[in-house]
């Protein structure tokens, strides 16, 4: 029961969102330098609202402390902000902060990071609740986005049935849809997106039911983005005994995925087979794999993952409602080893991680009464308040800016 | 069905003729009371709960005729379903409830039907916006030479509740791509019935009342994620017998009552719960309440309240194995008032003491004391002006959803402790007499202050699951004021007012200081009638709503501020006196309203529009007997 309604907060990723990719990017940040441009975004909520701090982790002090919150704009039947906004994967092109408003809301928000103003917003709800999940930029200025729902809505036009891989213009309009739905209409549920140097771009594919009673083998599809707006899948790969396969990391050398597992609406249980983090190759094969059910771990495993200095790929083994709490651990696959790195005061706090410069893991802790974003380094934890403007417990952090200095490679 | 006791504890009473008149809702009727904050989901049948002086719709006592609604499994009591076209009048006790209503830390509202003491008969119907209609008949018979009575009602509620609204897509930063939508899946269909039968044995009245509802609707969801295919169906009855006896000093009376409920909720796709479901729900809970009051000297009286109740649970869902548990819950409590008159200083004291206890399976039983203090000065009644003041505590129990969850989202908190509430209040009324015959000036100006501790508040631990807890506190205080006028036999002057401030005691730094969500600060109901009335009692009246929602917050975190908004609404009606069809006298009523008309577009819960201009009209035709 406890494990099924942390993997349903999870999986289906309206709560907790990993950190990837933060090497990956081969875009480049303009602008003029500021101190709140550099640095990693927090997203501060309590589920019902939401503020967007920016902090420097390296130097570890906070550089924007309330970047836009959910009561920026004047409410109408929405608000500014719902309680489920996410940040990317990969740093945005130019460097805006890049806000996926995802449940229900399906709009994207780009934010100047030192004016602090909006400086465009899309809706790629058109009337339906889509999910978005990730979202990243690829050639021509255009952008890739995930929509986990389906449209149930009679009469959907094409480009607005969800579950697919969204090509959007420059403007916001969308270019072209690849359906992630199966021949026979199983939903595939497209998630996080990790942009290749070949051009390719990865998409996580859930695969959960409509009424998430039915799982099958996650997956990663690899998907070519044409130069006259076409899509089009080249390969799908399944990884047998995997359920709701999430987040993606790389360190420019290796890639990782990470699959929490999945919750049986029926049984109210949790596949233990189903969770674990795989490595994979530049063709997205599966070279090892950890599981949650492996006595190093002893948990479901979270959907974040991160790439940390050394080829070591940091996950969160979830906490439980029978007293087991948080975890962030260090897997070393080659010597497949695994190290706790930091253990949380309480389960459900630590939702998302990301990495320095240095290489270190950083994720926000979100008790609420301290609620702060810490990084582990080789002396210790070190935390700061990040989100002290509002006092909204830190749900995710992510780079915004590529760090061209980072040191991950092994 | 127990009257209130007598005490101090002033009421709000909305009379039926604003119960009946066309679009009249329990949303709307309720705004108009000083001091009720409401929310509204949208349209007939989408939900409306309301609470009294910042206190949650949970910590206010809701009666049907004297039979308690509110439910120990903390299912939320949708007060659209209250039968309004069976309503005599709906009466609102802020903060304190007088003998007999007591135990909210809100307050209490209870609404009283019509009782079967003329031979009548009434056919009314009303038609508005968005697919609604309304039928009701009514029918009564009063024995003339014995205190014998029975009527019978039903209606008929119909509403397609597909009205407009305007989709801002979540992009508020970005103008000129608002489309509107029109609201789906959010059909209501719905039945009520009523029988009401009154007699008398020797001291002894004895009356009966038996409700029922019937209903099926829709559950569009939030506007951003509309659920097409969730639909909700609820089957209640209620039933109540009373014996109120009277000897001498003695008055008595035992009230026992049956509620029996039903509902099912269908959700497919869990398009709102994001797990599919289809869930049954029944509630079963008998209960009885024994009330008595005797004047032990010319001084000094003493009341006596005790009300035991057995409730029971059960949730299935055909679509989530397991799901199938049942649950009890037996509660009693016992008050006992000594009213004191001081006759040389005009005073009357009520002080008042309570123990009530509950106990579930799964639980061990708990108890609580709550005390009350009322004093009421009547030095100057005789000019019109009562001076009224209460302070008392009281507590809420924490309900069984909130202590063992539903098995799915909520989780079990087994530790809660009861809502503890402080409370202190004073008014003053001024009903001035010695004005012309026909003219009404009715003043009340009130004032509180409220100190709840132990405050259960959902916290959410992920965007889906939330576990009950107590949160440190809250501080609550508040003005309110309320004007009834009927002036030059031509005018009639109705206003409210409510200024509440409330401040969160959480110890959390996203909250600890920050006002409740969804509580106005401030609040004004005011209407202006013009109305003429001819000889033979034909009237015709003209009138203009004003509805002011002062600002307040949606969010624990007080980061998005809810705007002010205004609302204006107008109507005409006419009362034609006419010869009876059958009886020697009937009246006609004709109403039209137009609500809303400047189409302002509001929420009072995020992502739940509410209905903008609308109109309605009302005929109903009363036929009296001899």
């Amino acid at each position: 029961m406890s494990n099924y309604l942390r993997i349903l907060s999870c999986c289906l990723a309206v709560a907790t969102t990993s950190s990837a990719c933060d090497a990956s990017s081969d875009t480049k940040a303009g602008g003029v330098a500021t101190a709140a441009e550099a640095g990693m975004a927090v997203v501060c909520s309590d589920y019902a609202s939401t503020a967007i701090a920016v902090l420097d982790p390296e130097a570890l002090r906070v550089t924007a402390p309330l970047l836009i919150h959910s009561g920026s704009a004047s409410p109408g039947v929405l608000v500014a902000l719902s309680g489920d906004v996410t940040l990317p994967t990969a740093p945005a092109l130019g460097g805006p902060v890049l806000l996926l408003d995802r449940y229900p809301n399906g709009v994207v928000t780009w934010v100047d990071p030192v004016s602090a103003t909006v400086i465009r917003q899309v809706d790629l709800g058109a009337g339906f609740a889509p999910n978005i999940r990730d979202m990243v930029a690829t050639h021509g200025a255009r952008w890739l986005v995930t929509r986990a729902n389906p449209n149930r809505q009679p009469g959907a036009k094409p480009l607005d049935r969800g579950d697919d891989v969204l090509l959007i213009g420059a403007d916001g309009s969308s270019l072209a849809s690849l359906s992630a739905t199966e021949l026979d209409g199983f939903p595939g549920r497209p998630d996080r997106l990790l942009a290749r140097p070949n051009g390719e771009v990865w998409v996580s594919l859930n695969r959960a039911s409509l009424d998430y009673t039915e799982w099958l083998d996650g997956m990663v599809g690899r998907v070519r983005v044409g130069e006259g707006s076409t899509l089009q899948w080249l390969e799908r790969i399944a990884y047998p005994d995997t359920r709701c396969c999430g987040g993606l990391a790389t360190d420019g050398v290796r890639n990782a995925l990470a699959c929490p597992g999945s919750f049986d609406t029926a049984a109210r249980t949790v596949d233990p087979t189903g969770s674990a983090v795989l490595l994979l190759d530049d063709n997205a094969k599966e070279t090892a794999r950890l599981v949650g059910s492996d006595p190093r771990v002893g948990a479901a495993i979270g959907q974040d993952i991160a790439m940390l200095a050394g080829g070591r790929v940091a996950l969160v083994a979830l906490g439980d409602f029978d007293g087991a709490v948080d975890r962030v651990l260090a897997w070393h696959p080659i010597a497949d080893t695994v190290v706790e790195l930091y253990r949380a005061s309480a389960p459900f706090i630590i939702g998302s991680l990301a990495t320095n410069v240095l290489g270190e893991v950083v994720f926000p802790v979100a008790d609420p009464a301290k609620p702060e974003v810490c990084v582990v380094d080789s002396s210790g934890t070190a935390c700061i308040p990040a989100c002290a403007a509002t006092g909204l417990p830190p749900r995710q952090v992510r780079r915004i800016t590529r760090a061209d200095n980072i040191e991950l490679r092994p | 069905m127990r009257d209130p006791g007598a005490g101090t504890t002033p009421s709000y009473s909305v009379p039926r003729a604003l119960l009946t008149e066309p679009g009249a809702s329990a949303s709307s009727v309720l705004r108009r009371v000083p001091g009720v904050w409401v929310l509204d989901l949208g349209g007939q049948g989408a939900g409306t709960q309301a609470g009294i002086r910042g206190a949650a719709a949970a910590q206010v006592r809701l009666y049907l005729d004297g039979i308690v609604l509110d439910q120990a499994d903390g299912a939320a009591l949708d007060l659209s379903e209250l039968p309004l076209f069976d309503g005599q009048r709906l009466d609102i006790w802020r903060s304190h409830a007088p003998l007999g209503r007591e135990g909210g830390i809100g307050g209490a509202v209870e609404l009283r039907s019509r009782r079967p003491d003329d031979s009548e008969a009434e056919a009314a119907f009303e038609a508005g916006a968005f697919g609604l209609f309304k039928l009701g008949v009514r029918g009564s018979y009063a024995a003339p030479k014995h205190p014998v009575g029975v009527s019978l009602s039903a209606e008929l509620l119909r509403s397609d509740g597909d009205f407009p609204w305007t989709d801002d897509g979540g992009t508020l930063f970005s103008g000129g791509d608002d489309t509107r939508r029109h609201r789906t899946n959010a059909d209501l269909r719905r039945v009520t019935g009523l029988v009401s039968v009154r007699g008398e044995a020797g001291p002894c009245e004895l009356s009966l009342v038996a409700h029922a509802l019937a209903q099926e609707q829709g559950l569009p969801g939030p506007a951003a994620a509309p659920a097409a295919s969730a639909r909700y169906e609820r089957t209640t009855q209620l039933t109540g017998l009373r014996a109120a006896c009277a000897r001498g000093p003695w008055r008595f009376d035992v009230s026992p009552s049956l509620r029996w409920q039903r509902s099912e909720s269908d959700d497919p796709y869990g398009e709102l719960t994001l797990v599919p479901s289809l869930a049954r729900r029944d509630a079963l809970a008998p209960a009885l309440d024994i009330g008595g009051r005797v004047a032990l000297l010319a001084w000094l009286d003493l009341g006596l309240h005790g009300e035991v109740r057995h409730e029971r649970y059960r949730l299935r869902d055909a679509r989530r194995a397991g799901v199938d548990r049942t649950q009890d819950r037996t509660s009693a409590a016992a008050a006992a008032e000594l009213p004191v008159a001081i006759a040389p200083l005009h005073i009357r004291l009520v002080p008042r003491v309570r123990v009530e206890r509950w106990e579930a399976a799964a639980d061990d039983p708990r108890a609580a004391l709550t005390w009350q203090a009322a004093a009421e000065w009547t030095g100057l009644a005789t000019h019109g002006l009562h001076v009224q003041a209460s302070v008392g505590t009281a507590i809420r129990a924490p309900s069984l959803f909130e202590l063992h969850g539903d098995g799915a989202t909520i989780l079990a908190a087994t530790h809660l402790a009861a809502e503890r509430a402080l409370t202190g209040s004073a008014s003053i009324r001024y009903a001035p007499t010695g004005l012309p015959a026909g003219w009404l000036v009715d003043l009340e100006l009130s004032a509180f202050a409220s100190r709840v501790d132990d405050l259960i508040r959902l916290r959410r631990n992920s965007l889906w699951s939330a576990v009950a807890e107590n949160i440190a506190g809250a501080r609550l205080r508040g003005v309110e004021w309320s004007l009834r006028a009927d002036l030059f036999h031509h005018l009639r002057l109705r206003w409210s007012h409510t200024s509440l401030a409330t401040e969160s005691r959480s110890g959390e730094a996203a909250t600890d200081g920050k006002q409740l969500p969804l509580r106005p600060n401030q609040a004004d109901q005011a209407r202006v009638e013009g109305y003429h009335a001819f000889a033979g009692g034909t009237e015709m009246r003209a009138f203009a709503d004003l509805d002011h929602v002062g600002g307040n917050t949606y969010d624990a975190a007080a980061l998005i501020e809810a705007p002010a908004r205004v609302t204006v609404s107008a109507g005409v009606g006419a009362r034609v006196a006419l010869h009876g069809v059958i009886g020697p006298s009937a009246s006609l009523d004709l109403g039209v309203g137009l609500h809303n008309i400047l189409d302002h577009h509001a929420v009072d819960l995020v992502g739940y529009p509410l209905p903008g201009r609308a109109w309605s009209v009302r005929v109903a035709w009363l036929e009296r007997f001899p």
